[in-house]
Order: structure tokens, then C-alpha cells, then sequence
């Protein structure tokens, strides 16, 4: 039971900080606000606040409970003085009518206790138990910023995670995932308000429902995610948009809306266009200044960290390690189309009645989305039709169904407008009936990612929390198992996610970083025939002095074609005169664009290492070497792989008279490779930190690894739930 | 794409007072937007690492090298066609490794129409006198036949007898030919 008293205890620590915050900033707005909006509002304009607060606390490396707590105490004393304790708002907002003075209540009441029942339980969603607390666990441990060089994720912004940091402080996990529901929350309420305050009190009402008991909503704002509260900070912006607030007030809600998810940030554009049509151009000048302040700090912690200030998107503008463009690009398509998706109408049909493929749904109400259309006849109906195409601008670049939250709330209040008021209190007790944990699965044959029963007796921590999460959790145990069985400092280079939160070692995700790309590069090259340093290509030309030599990628394929997605790399660049290879003495120089930093891998003798381009070949892609001064030279062999069909090569070398051509493109030739090559992989591994390897059954690589364990230099050191723990020999 | 100009009217560069005036600013946003993009410039070498061995690799044998000559004991021509060489009946290979996991045995080989007509049906692959396999040669065309060699076999860092035993020859002329030979030996 004291576990839940921490947890409650971390949870509103952070909600009141944020909440006193609030007050005394919007006191500073002078904007008049009713009771029953002030407090809502208060809570929401405050965390960009807390959040720049503990960003601060975790640079200068203060992020201590002690710290946490007294700087909480500080500003809550400061907010008495202030006077935010006192209620000064005169005003109240129109009454709902009678029907709806009970319905809201009532079904946001028994939401409202389902919600923060499933987020006082441990916490078990993917991202949330992975990276999103797995981020803040480290800084925790770490009383500050850290640069995580092994999973990209630790470069989007991190508004939110600043307040779940405070709360983790005090309440761990449980305590981070409530206030992520305090946001999910806070968002029905201020969809009333709004309604209240425009005129449409049952649409806000309605359209408030319509939001929370959608499944896909219940289970993202009841876990350590940010979609909820990207949705309510975008609400909010709107709401004080049309609210008239101050420009530098939209302005730092604008901000943190980038501060909380990249994507949000488009939520500035409607303050932004409100006040352009209104042709009040001087108001977006402390409009944009305020954005810039408070998102900031996550552009420019980017750029010190990581070399590229929107990573880790745009890496071809900002080039770097820490995230391939090759990667980018794949990922960025992937999320267009998730698999077995062929159509937007099989699009809308998940969104709303199934649910499997595109991670979560919406209910059938959402099918009647299209109406909302309908509201474009009233001018409440036109904003909010306006604010939806806004937030739901960044939908098609990734059609998961929580990508919706931020344009949900806009979406519900256009089809609770359109749609006749005796409706919509039928409406939304149907869908809040059917939004029910394990209501979906009497009228759905395999409902997605969702909250399929109340977690009641785990919340309370009636039943052992690790007994909890090792059923409810795939991979707690391996990550357990990882911070039992290896020591601290560990480097651990896994195949598939595992909840990081969960364990203090470092666990680098194959496929989730430029680090962990290049760890996976040197497995392949030793698992996957046509990986392997097993094909020459030889340039031979008339001997001539030379001061440098660089090859030359010439094809740019066709977008679409067969070849388009191919990688240029070379394992080794050999320069050779008269049959003897030039020794490589220290005033050689080596270069390559793309990635200059890996074209020493090119030149360093090792048959597991390859220069990678780690972008889509283009032409003028080049490796280079330069030589010192003037070398003799007749002939160079490139040792490659087979995975690149595409790649057309010319050989240029520099001459006093300057560059000219040398070969192009010479026929590719088989050649021998070591037997070795796995054991040299695994020893270029451990030179790249990596101490052990986690692999589980279903991974494709598991098969040669675990046949094959000697040949590797691994020695398996634990197993559970299908997870295999390897030490490096 | 558009020409630089796209059609306006361009001052030569630098002679523009207006370009003139803001030079300073202009420099300041160069360098600023430069400065974004950290790439660094030519790189001193790594350290070298002599992780392939030296020499010629004694696992593995292309045809096509002369240096295969040392490995190659009995059946396979001196005389380099190309990337190949004629073998005979029985060609024997001595070959070494350096790893005995995971190791498969490949041969890269072409059987002509004379060795199908001279009733060529397979070739055996023995390894230290052991049967690890036949490659179908019934008909002719290019083969890649690989086969994972048990562990056991092998024994690493010393020299092993490979031996390739058709079961046809012909004639060319007065030389015996059984087919033809690209590379063998043991690969991963």
C-alpha cells in the first residue's frame, strides 16, 4: 500500500507544481477566466512551466528528490502569495441542460476512475515501459541530460517526460503514466468548457465524451505516453486562441506543443492564421517569440548532442552518426504504410470497428466522422473544422490510430455540432458502453492495442507488482534478467525492444539508432551471404604518379525501381603498384560523402568493417584517400559485398593538372572471405562497447547465433521467456 | 530545376549596394548555417588491423590464381582458361581452416555435354577420405553445390585432403577431361 501513496503523492506533486505554475501565469495574462475553466486551464498552461524547469534542473544536473521537492515547495509558496489559492473569478459559465448535467458526470466519473486505475497500475505499454520512462529512469539515475546515442527516440522532444520526471522522482513509473492521464483528463473537461463558453454547452459536452471513452484514447492517456496531452495542449491553444488570449501566451503553449511531440507543433499555425485574418500582424511577432523560447532547448540539445537540431528527422539537410538517413527514409515510408493496410476506406474501417492493424481504434461512433462535415454551417463548426485539419495535417505520416488524439477533440465537436442534440446523449452513452474495457471484444473479432479489463487489484498494489508485470509484460523478465546477470555499465546489443525502464543497463536496439545499424552491420556482414566481403572490383590504368584517389558512385536508380533503396559500401580500398599494395603510412588522409565519419572502415584492414554511404545511392557519392604527396600507383581493388546491384563506379585519381578519370565500372569477381569472419564481428563488437547480446527465439538471428555460439565467441549466460542473454568471450 | 537566374535580372555578384550593405549579415548566416551541419573533413587513417590474414587464403581456392597452384595436388589443369580450369576424374585439393563451426564445403563448376554423353552422372566430395556428398552432374550447366560439413571433420589450422571423384571422363584430343572448375573449398 505505501507504494500507492508514493505513486499519488509523485502524480500530484507534479499536477499541483504545474497547476500553482499555471495560476500565477495566467494571472499574469490577465485573461478573464471562470471558475470552472481556470482551474483546467491553470493545470495546462503550467507544464511548459514545470517542464522548462526540470529541463533546466537536468542540464545543470540538479534532478534530485530533494531538489524536486523543494523546488515544488518553492513554487507552491510562491503561487500562495500570489494569491492562486484564492478563487477570484466572478464569472460562471451557462449551465448545462438537465439531461447532460448528470450524463457528463456521470460517464466521466466512471472513466475517470477506470483511467486512473489503469495508469496507477505498472506500467506495461511498449513505448511507455520502453523509451519513454526508459529516457527518464536515465536522467534519473543520472541526475541530468544524457546524450543516448543508442536509440533515436532520445532525440524527439521531450516536454512531457520533464514531467513525468518530477513525478518518477517521487512515485516511479505509476506515478509518470498519471500524469499523462491528468492530461487525458484535463482534455473532455476543457472540450466542455469551451462549449460553455461558445455557446454549445451539450456539443461540448458530447464531443467531450466522444474523446474519452474512445478505447484507442483510454488506453494511450492511462500509460507513460504523450498523445493525450499533445492533444490537450493543442486544444488548449485553440481554446485560447479563440479565447483571445495574450500572443505570448499562445506562444509558449505553442512551443511546448513542439516540445511535447514534433507533430503538434503544427497547432501553432491556428493562432497563427486567427491572427493574420485579423490582420494583427504585430501580435505574432511575441506570438513567435515565446514559441521559439520555450521549444528551444530540444532543438539546441540536438544539435550539442547529436549534431542535428530536428533530429532525428532531416538527416540529409543535418548529416550525423547518431541516425541514418538511409534509416530515415525507410522509417519515414513504413509509417505511411503499415502492413496488410492497402486503402484509405480499410484505413477508415480500422480506425473504427477493427482496430488490428493500425495499433488501437476508435469505436463505430467514429464512423459517423464524415457528418461532422456538417458543422462547416456554423462558425463554431468552421473553427473547429479548421483546428481538425490543422492538427490532423501530420496524420499521413504515420496512420496509427493515436496519431489521431491531437485532431480528435476537433473531430468529436464537429460531429457533436452537426449532429441533432437529442442524439447526441444517446450517442455517447453508446459509445461510451461500447468503449468499455472488454466490451470491445463482444462485437469485435480481434480488437487492437486497448484497455481489455479494469487493473484494479494491481493499482492498489493488492497483487505483487513484479508478479504483475512478468504476465502482463513480454519482456520484463529479460530485462530483469539483463540487470541481474550483467554488470553495471553493461552494454547490451538486443534484437527487439525490451521494457528499458525496467533495467539500468544500456540496451541498444538494433534498428533504433546509427550506433546500433553499425553494431547490426558487422553481425550481417558475418550471417547474410550477400553481406560478405566476397566481391572484387579491380581498377587497372596506365602507372602514373598520383597525390589522391577517390571512387566515384555514378547511378542515381529511379524511384521505384528495383535498386532504389541500395546502400554503396566498401570493406577495403587496396592501392597497389606493380602487384605490391602501397603500405598506408600516416599521411594518408581518408574522406567520403555521405558519411565521412565511417570512410576510415574503408582503409583499416578489417574484412567485417565497410565505409556504408547509410543513404539510398545517388549519383556523385564518393570515397576518397589522400595520399601525402605523390604515390605510384597502377591499380586499385575494391573489396566489396553483392547487396548492391546498383551502385556503377568510376575511379578518378588527382594528378597535379587536377582530377581526371582513371576506369569505370570494372566487372565484379568472387573472392574469398575468412572463415573467422563471425568471431572477427563479434571482437569488432565488443571494440564498439557492446559487453553482451540479447536474443529472443523468434529473432532471425537467433537460429546461427545459438548454433553457432562458439564460432561467434559468445557463451550464453541466462534465458527466460524465449530471451537468451549472451556474453561476449 | 530552374536557372540560378529563373528568368530575373541579376546584379553581378557582389556589386549590388544592397548586397553590399548586408555582406556582414549574409557572412553571419553562411556561418551559422554551416556551423549546423558538423561534417568533418579528411580523416588520418585508423588503425590497421590485419584481421583477413596474409597471403592467399588456404580455405578457399578461385581457379583463376596461379597462387591456387599450391593447394591444388592432383587433377586440375595448370592452364587458366578465363576464370577456370579444366579437372579429371579425381582432383585432389589440400585445404586448410581456421574455423570448424557452421562451415559448409562449396564448389563452383560447369559440366560440359561431353561429360554427360561420356556417362557423367556425379562427382563425389570426400573430405579426409569421408563422404560428404554427391554433386548431381547428369546434365550439363553451371552448378554451385554447397553442404554443411560436420563439425567433427575438421580439424583447424591443419591441412585437410579434399578430394572431387567423377565418375566420367572424355577425351579432348589425347588429354583426359572431366569438367570444369571455378573455385572450391570451405565457406561459411
Amino acid at each position: 500500500m505505501p507504494k500507492v501513496f508514493s505513486v499519488l503523492f509523485g502524480a500530484l506533486f507534479a499536477v499541483l507544481c504545474s497547476w500553482a505554475l499555471g495560476r500565477m501565469l495566467l494571472k499574469r495574462a490577465r485573461l478573464a477566466l471562470a471558475r470552472e475553466e481556470a482551474h483546467v486551464l491553470a493545470f495546462v498552461c503550467g507544464a511548459p512551466l514545470l517542464s522548462t524547469l526540470v529541463f533546466l534542473l537536468c542540464i545543470v544536473r540538479a534532478v534530485y528528490d530533494a531538489v524536486f521537492l523543494a523546488a515544488g515547495l518553492l513554487i507552491l509558496a510562491a503561487a500562495w502569495r500570489d494569491g492562486a489559492f484564492r478563487s477570484h473569478a466572478a464569472e460562471r459559465l451557462p449551465a448545462l441542460p438537465r439531461l447532460w448535467r448528470w450524463l457528463f458526470p456521470l460517464i466521466y466519473a466512471v472513466y475517470a476512475a477506470v483511467a486512473v486505475l489503469a495508469a496507477m497500475a505498472p506500467e506495461i505499454s511498449p513505448d511507455g515501459s520502453g523509451y519513454h520512462l526508459g529516457f527518464v529512469a536515465r536522467y534519473y539515475r543520472g541526475h541530468g541530460l544524457a546524450r543516448i546515442d543508442t536509440n533515436m527516440y532520445a532525440a524527439l522532444s521531450q516536454g512531457i517526460e520533464m514531467l513525468f520526471l518530477w513525478a518518477f522522482a517521487f512515485g516511479r513509473h505509476s506515478a509518470a503514466a498519471l500524469v499523462h492521464c491528468t492530461f487525458l483528463l484535463a482534455t473532455p473537461l476543457l472540450m466542455l468548457r469551451f462549449g460553455q463558453r461558445f455557446g454549445a454547452p451539450v456539443a461540448g459536452a458530447a464531443a467531450g465524451l466522444f474523446f474519452l471513452c474512445a478505447p484507442v484514447v483510454l488506453v494511450d492517456g492511462t500509460s507513460a505516453y504523450i498523445d493525450a496531452a499533445a492533444a490537450c495542449i493543442v486544444f488548449a491553444i485553440v481554446y485560447l486562441t479563440e479565447r483571445k488570449a495574450p500572443p505570448w501566451l499562445l506562444g509558449v503553449m505553442g512551443g511546448f506543443a513542439y516540445a511535447v511531440k514534433y507533430t503538434a507543433a503544427v497547432a501553432l499555425l491556428y493562432p497563427l492564421l486567427r491572427l493574420a485574418w485579423k490582420k494583427q500582424w504585430r501580435a505574432l511577432v511575441p506570438l513567435c517569440a515565446a514559441a521559439a523560447l520555450v521549444a528551444a532547448p530540444w532543438p539546441l540539445r540536438n544539435w550539442i548532442f547529436y549534431g542535428n537540431p530536428a533530429a532525428p528527422l532531416m538527416n540529409r539537410v543535418w548529416p550525423n552518426q547518431f541516425v541514418h538517413a538511409s534509416f530515415e527514409q525507410d522509417y519515414v515510408e513504413s509509417m505511411r504504410r503499415y502492413p496488410e493496410i492497402e486503402s484509405w476506406p480499410q484505413v477508415a474501417m480500422e480506425l473504427t470497428v477493427r482496430g488490428r492493424l493500425l495499433a488501437g481504434f476508435w469505436g463505430p461512433l467514429f464512423l459517423l466522422a464524415p457528418l461532422g462535415l456538417l458543422a462547416l454551417r456554423s462558425g463554431l463548426g468552421r473553427r473547429m473544422l479548421l483546428a481538425a485539419a490543422i492538427a490532423g495535417s501530420t496524420y499521413f505520416s504515420n496512420i496509427g490510430a493515436r496519431f489521431l488524439m491531437p485532431a480528435a477533440p476537433f473531430v468529436s465537436y464537429a460531429m457533436a455540432l452537426a449532429l441533432p442534440s437529442p442524439v447526441l446523449a444517446v450517442l455517447a452513452a453508446a459509445h461510451a458502453v461500447a468503449g468499455f474495457p472488454d466490451m470491445p471484444e463482444k462485437y469485435m473479432e480481434s480488437p487492437g492495442w486497448r484497455l481489455s479489463k479494469i487493473p484494479w487489484r494491481a493499482a492498489l498494489r493488492l497483487e505483487r507488482e513484479e508478479a504483475w508485470l512478468a504476465e502482463q509484460s513480454a519482456g520484463y523478465r529479460a530485462a530483469r534478467m539483463v540487470e541481474w546477470l550483467t554488470p553495471p555499465g553493461a552494454l547490451v546489443f538486443s534484437f527487439s525492444g525490451i521494457p528499458e525502464s525496467y533495467t539500468s543497463r544500456e540496451i541498444a536496439v538494433c534498428f533504433q539508432s546509427g550506433r546500433g545499424e553499425r553494431l547490426l552491420d558487422l553481425l550481417q556482414v558475418a550471417m547474410f551471404t550477400e553481406m560478405r566481403p566476397m566481391a572484387e572490383r579491380v581498377f587497372r590504368f596506365p602507372r602514373q604518379p598520383l597525390t589522391a584517389l577517390r571512387v566515384v558512385q555514378t547511378n542515381t536508380p529511379a524511384p521505384g525501381s528495383d535498386r532504389a533503396k541500395d546502400l554503396w559500401s566498401v570493406f577495403e580500398v587496396r592501392v597497389s603498384q606493380g602487384g605490391r599494395e602501397l603500405a598506408r603510412d600516416a599521411s594518408w588522409r581518408v574522406w567520403a560523402e555521405p558519411n565521412p565519419w565511417g570512410a576510415g572502415l574503408a582503409f583499416d584492414g578489417s574484412p567485417v568493417t565497410r565505409w556504408r554511404s547509410w543513404e539510398r545511392i545517388r549519383a556523385g557519392m564518393f570515397l576518397q584517400a589522400e595520399f601525402g604527396g605523390e604515390r605510384e600507383a597502377d591499380e586499385v581493388r575494391l573489396v566489396m559485398s553483392e547487396d548492391q546491384h546498383g551502385v556503377r563506379l568510376r575511379l578518378e585519381g588527382r594528378t597535379p593538372a587536377g582530377w581526371r578519370t582513371l576506369g569505370e565500372d570494372p566487372p565484379v569477381r568472387g573472392i574469398a572471405f575468412p572463415l573467422t569472419l563471425r568471431r572477427l564481428a563479434m571482437r569488432e563488437l565488443g571494440r564498439g562497447g557492446v559487453t553482451h547480446l540479447l536474443v529472443h527465439e523468434n529473432d532471425y538471428a537467433w537460429a546461427d547465433l545459438s548454433k553457432h555460439a562458439r564460432a561467434w565467441g559468445i557463451r550464453e549466460i541466462g534465458a527466460v521467456d524465449g530471451y537468451h542473454l549472451f556474453q561476449l568471450e | 530545376m530552374l536557372p540560378l537566374s529563373a528568368g530575373l535580372h541579376l546584379p553581378r555578384a557582389g556589386q549590388d549596394p544592397a548586397v553590399k550593405a548586408r555582406i556582414p549579415w549574409i557572412a553571419v548566416l553562411v556561418g551559422a548555417l554551416s556551423g549546423c551541419a558538423r561534417l568533418p573533413g579528411p580523416m588520418p587513417l585508423p588503425p590497421q588491423k590485419s584481421d583477413g590474414g596474409s597471403g592467399p587464403p588456404a580455405h578457399y581456392l578461385f581457379f583463376r590464381d596461379r597462387e591456387a597452384a599450391q593447394r591444388i595436388v592432383a587433377g586440375l589443369s595448370g592452364e587458366i582458361i578465363d576464370d577456370w580450369r579444366w579437372a579429371s576424374r579425381r582432383v585432389l585439393l589440400r585445404l586448410a581452416v581456421e574455423e570448424t563451426q557452421g562451415i559448409f564445403f562449396q564448389a563452383v563448376l560447369t559440366v560440359p555435354d561431353e561429360f554427360v554423353r561420356a556417362g557423367g552422372r556425379e562427382i563425389q566430395v570426400r573430405i579426409r577420405s569421408r563422404l560428404l556428398g554427391s554433386i548431381p552432374a547428369g546434365k550439363p550447366g553451371y552448378i554451385v553445390w554447397r553442404q554443411p560439413v560436420p563439425e567433427a571433420w575438421l580439424e583447424a589450422g591443419r591441412d585437410m585432403e579434399v578430394e572431387l571423384l567423377a565418375d566420367a571422363e572424355w577425351m579432348q584430343g589425347s588429354t583426359p577431361r572431366g569438367y570444369i572448375l571455378s573455385s572450391a573449398g570451405f565457406t561459411l
